[in-house]
């Protein structure tokens, strides 16, 4: 396999970014669940606008239930893992069985836990999952350019995500630097005007200050997919 | 098979993570579902299995050169053997496949017989599928699960390992390639059999292709990469025929490579299996297979068709009406499981109609015994229990026709209904061939 | 023997541009014992590289495509054949002319319009043929725009009325009917205007035309460039394209007594 279609590479790319976001709205909502036990009402509102979501919510326990577990939302956790498993399972021939099975099992225990029959707990074999998905790509994916589009994909998300909501800001400028790397060695073609203003903030992101320009980058930084 | 059948939980999780599903449309919505495993196996012996073996390979190869044949010179027509009727009057026989003639005169390169067996021990060949027999990758990836879970009961039982088939298939591709990369096209991941053609596609080392991934240029067929495009010498097709080419076929399809036939035509790519074979899986057809071994092998035919009859001949036709209750009577302008009737199973009134139809227009009906086959035991949470099974056994044919020694055991989840299809709810189960 | 020189075009044009264009066209002179080609040439505009093949009913077939966004496409030929109705040699009939297609299968309407009709005669013969032709032209009206490509012969037939596709349709269902292989035909016919459709019926080894729209025998100003068992057999132009376009077409056609250059 010398060289992959169109369609592919568009998969691959978007499998990296979805089951990046499920990994981070599980590591923040588990955190905002912990929270909400004794604490203050999250700010679900906030939320919702940074993520540019529709805020159809009515109250924090609403906002963790239906965020994490209703395939009714398409922003739901379980909604993005459905379209990390829709890209994936196009990939097969691509990706392996053994590589694809951890993205099975995770889209199974999201099924799982929305339908009751076990408990929230199962986020965490979720990320698991995921992990272990990752790993094995890193291992077995040895045609590199599929391999770095997923990972680019995983990484814009990861960037993306972190702008939106201030996660983990301080580890930006890495992953600006990440990212650079990771481009280096697959085939999309890039926006080469994005890229320089990307690359030129990345020492010092300053992501408050220039939120709208350096998502206005990283969303338009590969025109194709 | 003790041992086996104590692991039912963790082959059933082991299946789930592999995504062994198939995908069914309930009041217009998608949904995939497990295809149901029993971990209770059909065994059959090596004597056994020599025989089928001989016989399945005579039957394919016998069902290859009448599809050569009448595609090109119809000889089997001008001698009489079978009436042009049953060939020309099919919608099985298209016209644009006339007078082509594909790569290594292989027009069914993936064939899948179904069979049972009676209560003697005898087998019956109920049909053919030689457009595209689906199937063969559930006891493929069930087999390898299996063995992981219970490897005692492989190590004790001399069972022949059918965990080849992607090599077998590759090796298929391989000898009718034109020159180019091989690759699966399938429909999309809503066609029911799709966990199969992903699975099949990384198991012979194909590329997974789907409409807009492949296109037609100056009578060549081309994968569309990012950097440059790629020939492609073999595809193993799993869209039907009339879907396969919009300028050929159906003009309103959209899962097809529009003009993949004129790359067809000119010998620059294999299609598998070739556009065409509906005639000789159609069911009047069915009646003729045995001669057809007659005819173009010179041999006995090994395997028995369950009997027969044609009321288009005069004798069957009196032998039909005089025994009209006790048949299955088909009517050969439906598909598949469509238009099959158990005489008995009608009211008075019905079983009337019929026999007019079947007066009316005997050359469109056939009828058959019904064959009280084999009941296999199945493993359920109350208790194991027998059910009606059949064999779908997997024929392929590269520079010479082989049997995968293995093949796709369905059964039935209702006691004593016949039918064993995966859509009305029936499961699977793997099939041993023991090597002595 | 008759020259005859012939020019034919059709103009589709698109709302709006369309792209992945491929295309199937049967378009030039069908050679037989009968017709000689002495020029002949398939033009496209947008111009586009064209494969040459023949089907295993002996047509052929142009073959191309159009990637790129177009918002027309124009495909035609045009040439000199000789037509020497004379030099008729025979020729087998394949089987499948014998059997009803998907197109022309008669429905009980059509098959007792055939019982009454042609019911008590038992020879399959060329003035069979002949009464076959006159009386579905007696029978339906030609009515421009009432029909389409896919109306089978029985939907013509219980509507009386049609274009010469239809009347080939009705005529070919008949004729089987009664024991003769038919064929469709598409081609050009003397005079100006579009397109035209007539059969050929094998009888005695020969093919014999009937041209059921202008109720007469093919005569040496008939040029066949296609045939099957029905219309869907041998479309003059075949295409998918991606795009969501109307189209709206126009066909020039000629075809008149050779004139020396």
């Amino acid at each position: 396999m010398d060289s992959l279609a169109i369609n592919k590479l568009d998969r691959l790319f978007w499998l990296g970014r979805y089951t990046s976001r499920v990994m981070i709205e599980i590591d923040i909502l588990e955190k905002v669940y912990d929270q909400i036990i004794d604490g203050p009402d999250y700010d679900y509102v906030d939320f919702c606008q940074k993520l540019e979501i529709p805020n159809v919510y009515t109250s924090s326990e609403d906002f963790t239930r239906r965020f994490i577990l209703d395939k009714e939302d398409p922003y739901s956790i379980i909604s993005n893992m459905n379209c990390a498993y829709d890209n994936a399972i196009m990939l097969r021939d691509t990706i392996s069985s053994g590589a694809l099975s951890y993205i099975e099992m995770a889209t199974n225990t999201m099924e799982a836990m929305a339908e009751g029959r076990i408990t929230l707990l199962g986020l965490d074999d979720v990320v698991d999952d995921l992990y272990a998905f990752s790993g094995r790509i890193d291992e077995t994916l040895l045609e590199s350019s599929s391999r770095y589009t997923l990972k680019c994909g995983s990484i814009v998300e990861t960037i993306d995500m972190s702008i939106r909501l201030n996660y983990r800001l301080d580890e930006l400028s890495d992953k600006l630097t990440m990212l650079n790397y990771r481009m280096q060695h697959m085939p999309l073609r890039r926006d080469g005007k994005r890229l320089t203003i990307l690359l030129d903030l990345a020492p010092n992101p300053d992501p408050v200050h220039n939120r709208f320009i350096l998502l206005d980058c990283i969303e338009g930084l590969f025109p194709d997919v | 098979m003790d041992s086996l059948a104590s692991h039912v939980a963790l082959i059933n999780d082991q299946l789930a993570r592999y995504g062994v599903k198939f995908g069914v449309y309930k009041n217009g919505v998608f949904n995939e579902r497990l295809f149901p495993f029993d971990s209770i196996a059909r065994v059959i012996d090596a004597d056994d299995w020599a025989g089928i073996e001989r016989g399945l390979s005579q039957r394919v190869d016998a069902l290859n050169a009448f599809l050569k044949d009448v595609y090109g010179n119809r000889e089997i027509i001008k001698d009489g053997v079978i009436p042009e009727d049953f060939v020309f009057s099919s919608p099985g026989y298209l016209t644009p496949c006339v007078g082509i003639t594909p790569p290594k005169d292989i027009y069914s390169h993936i064939s899948g017989i179904d069979m049972v067996q009676s209560r003697d021990g005898d087998w019956f060949v109920l049909e053919d599928n030689l457009r595209i027999p689906s199937g063969a990758s559930y006891p493929l990836i069930s087999r390898g699960i299996c063995r992981k879970c219970s490897p005692d009961t492989f190590r004790k039982n001399k069972i022949v390992d059918n965990r080849n088939y992607g090599a077998m298939l590759r090796e298929v591709m391989d000898n009718v390639n034109c020159g180019g990369i091989n690759v699966v096209f399938t429909p999309g991941r809503y066609n029911a059999a799709y966990f199969e053609h992903a699975y099949l596609a990384e198991q012979t080392g194909a590329v997974l292709a789907e409409a807009g991934d492949l296109y037609v240029e100056d009578e060549r067929v081309y994968y569309r990469s990012y950097e440059r495009s790629q020939r492609v010498g073999a595809i193993y097709r799993r869209v039907s025929d009339e879907y396969l080419d919009p300028t050929t076929f159906l003009p309103e399809s959209v899962i097809g490579i529009p003009n993949v036939m004129s790359a067809y035509r000119a010998g620059n790519v294999a299609i598998i299996n070739a556009p065409g074979n509906g005639i000789a899986d159609d069911k009047g057809i069915y009646y003729f297979v045995p001669k057809m071994v007659e005819y173009y092998l010179g041999e006995k035919p090994l395997l028995h068709n369950a009997p027969t009859y044609l009321p288009f001949y005069p004798d069957d036709y009196k032998y039909v009406m005089e025994n009209f209750e006790k048949l299955v009577i088909k009517d050969t302008a439906e598909a598949g499981g469509c238009g099959v009737v158990f005489a008995s199973s009608l009211s008075e009134e019905e079983q009337k109609t019929l026999r007019d139809k079947v007066s009316a227009n005997p050359r469109r009906w056939i009828a058959q015994e019904i064959i009280d086959f084999t009941e296999l035991p199945v493993h359920l949470p109350e208790g194991d229990a027998m059910r009606k099974a059949d064999l779908r056994a997997f024929v392929l044919t590269g520079k010479e026709t082989k049997v995968w020694p293995s093949g796709l055991t369905r059964y039935s989840t209702i006691a004593g209904n016949a039918i064993v299809n995966s859509s009305q709810g029936g499961g699977f189960k793997d099939t041993w061939i023991l090597s002595q | 023997m008759k020259m005859l020189d012939f020019d034919f075009s059709t103009r589709i044009a698109f709302s709006e541009p369309v792209h992945d264009h491929y295309f199937v066209l049967r378009c030039l002179p069908r050679t037989s014992s009968v017709l000689r080609v002495h020029s002949a040439e398939v033009v496209t505009d947008p111009i586009c590289h064209l494969s040459k093949q023949t089907d295993g009913l002996g047509n052929t077939l142009s073959v191309g495509s159009l990637v790129g966004d177009h918002d027309h496409f124009e495909y035609g030929s045009h040439g000199t054949v000789e037509i020497d109705l004379t030099c008729a040699k025979a020729e087998e009939p394949h089987a499948l002319f014998r059997y009803p297609s998907s197109l022309t299968r008669p429905d009980e309407g059509i098959e007792s319009f055939a019982r009454e009709a042609f019911g008590t005669i038992t020879s399959a013969d060329a003035s069979l043929c002949t009464e076959i032709m006159h009386a579905v032209h007696k029978e339906m009206e030609y009515v421009p725009g009432s029909t389409n490509v896919h109306t089978t012969a029985a939907e013509a037939f219980s509507k009386r009325s049609g274009v010469c596709q239809d009347f080939a349709h009705i005529t070919i269902s008949i004729m089987r009917l009664m024991g003769v292989p038919v064929r469709y035909v598409s081609g050009l016919a003397y005079g100006e205007g579009e397109t035209h459709a007539w059969v050929e019926a094998n009888i005695g080894g020969f093919w014999h035309g009937f041209d059921p729209t202008r109720d007469q025998l093919v005569n040496e100003e008939y040029i066949p460039l296609a045939v099957g068992r029905d219309w869907s057999d041998c479309p003059i132009e075949s295409g998918s394209f991606i795009g969501l376009a109307n189209q709206t077409q126009i066909v020039n056609m000629v075809v008149k007594e050779h004139e020396e250059q």
